[in-house]
């Protein structure tokens, strides 16, 4: 049995919601979960190896979620952090911006011609992306359970937004749709995938990317893991708001619960 | 008739002149011929000093351009290291006013140049901008093509400047032969390689420096008509010269050339000025001289005067503090002082 705790943003209430739903589906995991919106999961200081929350907002949740305002990491034999900043939605911030010369929609290009985009180099655009990644919540959480544990650390990151992208005018991931009707969308995943896998093992963390089936079109979620999603709330069961893409549903959770214990447990994930 | 020494003011007599006011500023040192309000669009270029100018002006509340933007949220040293947001384009530094007369040409007339390509460890570099990508580009090609992108995105940012701000840094150039270009750094510092039969060093005249800026403020009228030039001198002293001469006389002659240069230009000009920072951070009188204890950067604090100048001149004032995700290096990216290395 492997007692494993799971922090997460948003982004673990599909496997917390999966979880509760069948708690003896995975026998080889104990599974203790603990979320948190924002950065609040950095909301705390150690105590040896207890993790002691200084604000409100981390204590209450930990209360709500594990039974005690404090955790001692010590119980645990490994880690995983969902979400945290971590998640295609960075090639698209990016890619709403930016282009490089290696991207396929750039063959043949003119770059005299005037654009809205900037032309930049991949050495800047992989700096740009391996600052964030380096930065994000799920790399600074990792650094801290490395450093006061030393126990193995997944990083999941935050799944690809729901395929109804591709037939929505505005949203704030739309560069991704673009991307992908440019043909795009291989190299961006490709790019994203080796370089969070990069700098989370320098951050001791083990990046292990949405399972292979939810993926479609390279930078997207089949949306019947999204559809009815449950949003992260440690006093109920809230629905998702019904224009919401970008978060897992129950079926996705336990996708990542599978992936989880396939990986930690010796098997293929 | 009373003699023409009789009615100035204050600022004219050195007694009076020097004197500093309640911020410790001396009066009338700079008096604007035109003035920057929140419409007004600037745009920066020049040598390092140029940089602390930009990114003031980043934190004042008036129009600075940049038509090669850093990313939004683009961490401050990363775009720093490749050249965004230091200057209204990614032209890196410019340290002479031939190398900007060549870049205001360019930009009428694109044709980037195979031959100004410098390789090292396989990389390639834009020997133009030697500095605006630390670890080169992956080919020649890729290069030219990035430099298309930032002549287009240069020829817009003129198009929209009203006051363009140049800073005079060196009167001290490289020159490659074949193709007449004035280079930013001798080659063989970043990259590519010194040739002795190709690069010829050239020093700059007070003639040469007055005729260049003729043709700048002339070239940027073609682009925006009545776009005004500020002239600045960069009080930052040569890390090396190449002309046999101490570094210091080499440094002297070169500001006073720069000096002189551009006192002349803007004399009876109406749409070119001059902004004395380089008196503020020199002169004890403003206090200075302001240099770090390299006694070659400036420090901080004759940055802070310079610029406090500057802003009370024009009645500019700092805006709200904008989140960064990280602080930003505090010293300007200099290629020239990469020939410190070569140092005995």
């Amino acid at each position: 049995m492997i007692r494993l705790c799971i922090f997460g943003t948003s982004h673990l209430a599909a496997p917390w919601s999966a979880y509760r739903a069948e708690p003896n589906a995975w026998p080889d995991l104990d599974i203790t979960f603990v979320g948190a919106t924002g950065r609040r999961l950095l909301e705390h200081r150690m105590d040896g190896a207890r993790m002691v929350p200084i604000s409100a907002d981390l204590q209450h949740n930990m209360q709500r979620m594990t039974g005690s305002d404090t955790l001692d990491l010590d119980q645990f034999d490994a880690f995983a952090i969902i979400g945290g900043d971590v998640g295609s939605h960075m090639i698209g911030y990016v890619y709403g911006q930016v282009r490089w010369v290696g991207l396929p929609s750039m063959a043949g290009h003119d770059f005299a011609k005037p654009v809205n985009w900037t032309l930049m180099s991949e050495a800047a655009v992989d700096a740009v992306l391996s600052h964030r990644i380096t930065h994000s919540l799920a790399a600074c959480l990792s650094d801290i359970l490395h450093e006061n544990t030393g126990k193995p650390t997944l990083s999941i990151p935050a799944p690809r937004p729901s395929n109804i992208l591709m037939s929505m005018d505005k949203h704030k991931l739309l560069a991704q749709k673009q991307a992908i009707r440019r043909g795009d969308g291989a190299t961006l995943d490709a790019k994203y995938k080796s370089l969070a896998t990069h700098c989370l093992t320098k951050k001791n963390a083990r990046f292990v990317d949405q399972p292979d089936y939810t993926i479609k079109l390279h930078l997207l979620t089949r949306s019947i893991y999204m559809e009815d999603a449950i949003r992260l709330s440690v006093d109920g069961d809230i629905p998702q708001p019904e224009a919401d893409i970008l978060h897992g549903n129950l079926s996705y959770g336990v996708a990542v619960l599978d992936q989880i214990n396939a990986v930690l447990t010796g098997g293929t994930g | 008739m009373p003699h023409p020494y009789r009615d100035l003011p204050a600022k004219a007599f050195w007694r009076n002149g020097i004197l500093p006011n309640s911020d410790g500023l001396l009066a009338g040192l700079y008096t604007p011929k035109f003035s920057i309000t929140a419409d007004t669009r600037v745009a920066t270029a020049g040598s390092c000093f140029a940089q602390h100018i930009g990114d003031a002006l980043r934190h004042a509340d008036c129009n600075l351009i940049m038509t090669e933007p850093p990313l939004r949220r683009m961490p401050a040293a990363v775009a720093r290291a490749y050249g965004y947001g230091i200057y209204g384009a990614r032209y890196g530094n410019i340290y002479t006013p031939r190398q900007l007369v060549e870049l205001l040409e360019e930009v009428q007339a694109p044709a980037p140049d195979p031959t100004l390509v410098w390789a090292r460890n396989g990389r390639y570099y834009d020997a133009l901008r030697p500095a605006i990508e630390p670890n080169g580009f992956g080919s020649v090609q890729e290069v030219l093509d990035h430099r298309k992108f930032h002549l287009t995105r240069v020829s817009q940012l003129l198009e929209q400047t009203d006051i363009f701000i140049f800073t005079l840094g060196l009167t001290e150039a490289w020159i490659d032969r074949p193709t007449g270009r004035t280079l930013p750094v001798c080659p063989g510092v970043i990259a590519g390689e010194y040739d002795p039969a190709r690069h010829e060093l050239h020093q700059f005249s007070h003639a040469e420096i007055i005729d260049d800026l003729t043709h700048i403020s002339n070239i940027l009228q073609q682009f925006q008509a009545g776009t005004k030039l500020l002239l600045t001198v960069s009080p930052v002293p040569l890390t090396a010269t190449a002309t046999g001469q101490h570094v210091l006389a080499a440094t002297t002659e070169a500001k006073a050339n720069l000096r002189a240069a551009a006192g002349a230009f803007v004399q009876g000009n109406a749409i070119a000025d001059y902004f004395p920072a380089y008196e503020i951070v020199t002169s004890a009188v403003a206090g200075g001289p302001w240099f770090a204890e390299d006694q070659r950067n400036v420090a901080p604090e004759g940055v802070a005067r310079v610029m406090q100048t500057f802003f009370a001149a024009h009645a500019l004032r700092m805006k709200a503090a904008e989140p960064q995700d990280d602080a930003p290096d505090e010293d300007p990216y200099c290629e020239e002082a990469l020939l410190q290395v070569f140092a005995p």
